[in-house]
């Protein structure tokens, strides 16, 4: 009898033990942000060669893709008001192709081209000094000039911008494409299992050996996880929230989703995961979304082709579309989510 | 039943309480993990009180452990954003002093999970 209750009790100290499936996981400093890769059962000479590549990706894709300092993108930035026609350079190609067709698909929600606005806002830098939202005056002549990137006419390896207030900042789209460009490199090293975690958004392949990855949603509101999904395959999970960045004037919070139709931070929702393939198109459907409210999100998720979304609104409200509802499992009590059929 | 049964019986659950209890708490400990120039130097335990000093291009950021949080103590950058960070201590908690290269995240010892999303 004691015998038996000793098996049982170790039986269940033993399930408690599953043995750990071998992911490694590494972190650095890239991409002004924190990065994490997870890998499964890779040998050792391909792992660090996967993470070197990663490294060496990240940070040739900040210094090539920032708005302000030296580089490929701030050169540009520097030649669109002139007006004239002038060569790019090559290696923008795709991203400025990608943006743009992601720009359209949200009916402008999503724009690079308010890199003008980012900067009367001051979240270009980082940390963005203590100080007002700019003067309604400067963002009403922002406003009136309305840049656009359909203002930007590319045409082969040339460019001309028909609005000199066009300043580029692919800030909310850069991650999720340099992500896509991080996993298509390991791809080709011979990776198949793989997390690339670039400051909370992250693009999955593979699995852990058969059993799939295990991603955690952090709450926008609080402390800890909000759900637990489990990804395989090939997926990415990217989260805008309007607590990522900041600031707070005379008792007022301001965040760094700017409403390209008011120039001010969007307002109604407080956060926006979206779950597709590519990390270009999660990034800019997130922060097209959260521009577009709790009203409008489903129109714009359909229209940019994304069918997994959650949103949580400013009032706590959890919403969630048909397709990703099912696959959330709640780690902390939630009010009842409302499911939101796409149109 | 036997009152022998009986004993046996207690004695069993009583294991199985403390077996669970025991695995269960070892959940609950975190571990933050501090990275300088890009690569790990330390896994501090947050039930251990601990200092240590990063060495980074700038000079020592030295990074406290105390009562189950970590945070930035002191750091030679100029604009201080890691030490206004305050005190980390939920799972996922991050904060880094870009300047000095100097990280450091919270983390799970049982890794519940594999990334996290925000």
């Amino acid at each position: 009898m004691i015998r038996w209750f000793l098996f049982a009790a170790l039986a269940l100290v033993g399930a408690c033990q599953a043995p750990a499936p071998s992911v490694t996981r590494h972190e650095f400093l890239a991409f002004g942000t924190l990065v994490s890769l997870s890998f499964h059962g890779l040998d050792e000479a391909l792992e660090a060669r996967a993470v070197r590549a990663a490294m060496d990706d990240f940070e040739y894709m900040h210094g090539a893709w920032h708005p302000w300092e030296p580089g490929p993108l701030a050169r540009v930035n520097g030649l669109l008001p002139l007006g004239g026609r002038f060569t790019y350079p090559p290696s923008l190609r795709p991203l400025l192709l990608r943006a743009q067709e992601l720009s359209r698909a949200s009916g402008g929600l999503f724009d690079p081209a308010i890199g003008g606005l980012v900067k009367l806002w001051g979240f270009h830098q980082e940390p963005r000094p203590p100080g007002p939202p700019p003067d309604p005056e400067a963002i009403a002549r922002w406003l009136a000039a309305r840049p656009s990137l359909d203002d930007v006419v590319i045409d082969g390896l040339e460019m001309v911008s028909t609005n000199p207030a066009v300043v580029l900042d692919f800030g909310g789209f850069a991650k999720g494409y340099g992500v896509d460009r991080v996993i298509e490199h390991l791809r080709e090293l011979g990776v198949r299992d793989a997390i690339v975690n670039a400051g909370g958004d992250l693009r999955a392949i593979g699995d852990k050996g058969g059993r799939p990855w295990q991603v955690g949603i952090r709450d926008p509101r609080g402390p800890g996880v909000l759900a637990r999904l489990a990804v395989s395959g090939d997926e990415s999970v990217f989260t805008s929230g309007d607590y990522e960045r900041f600031f707070e004037y005379q008792g007022r919070r301001y965040h760094h989703i700017l409403d390209p139709r008011t120039g001010y931070p969007a307002r109604g929702l407080t956060s926006v995961t979206v779950v597709t393939r590519e990390g270009a198109l999660a990034d800019a459907a997130a922060t097209a979304l959260m521009v577009a409210g709790p009203e409008e999100w489903p129109r714009v998720a359909r229209a940019m082709g994304v069918e997994q979304v959650m949103v949580v609104t400013e009032a706590g409200e959890i919403q969630v579309t048909p397709a990703l509802a099912g696959r959330l499992q709640w780690e902390k009590p939630v009010p009842e989510p409302r499911v939101r059929p796409l149109p | 039943m036997s009152l022998a049964d009986g004993v046996i019986l207690v004695l069993g659950l009583a294991l199985t309480v403390a077996a669970w209890a025991a695995f269960a708490g070892r959940g609950a400990g975190q571990t933050a993990v501090v990275t300088a120039g890009g690569e790990v130097v330390a896994r501090l335990p947050l039930d251990r009180p601990a200092r240590l000093a990063v060495p980074g291009p700038l000079g020592e950021t030295v990074v406290e452990v105390r009562d189950g949080a970590v945070r930035f103590l002191s750091s030679p950058c100029t604009r201080q954003i890691c030490i206004h960070s305050g005190w980390l201590r939920e799972g996922g908690a991050f904060a880094a002093c870009l300047p000095n290269r100097v990280s450091v995240r919270v983390t799970a010892l049982d890794e519940r999970y594999d990334s996290i999303n925000f």
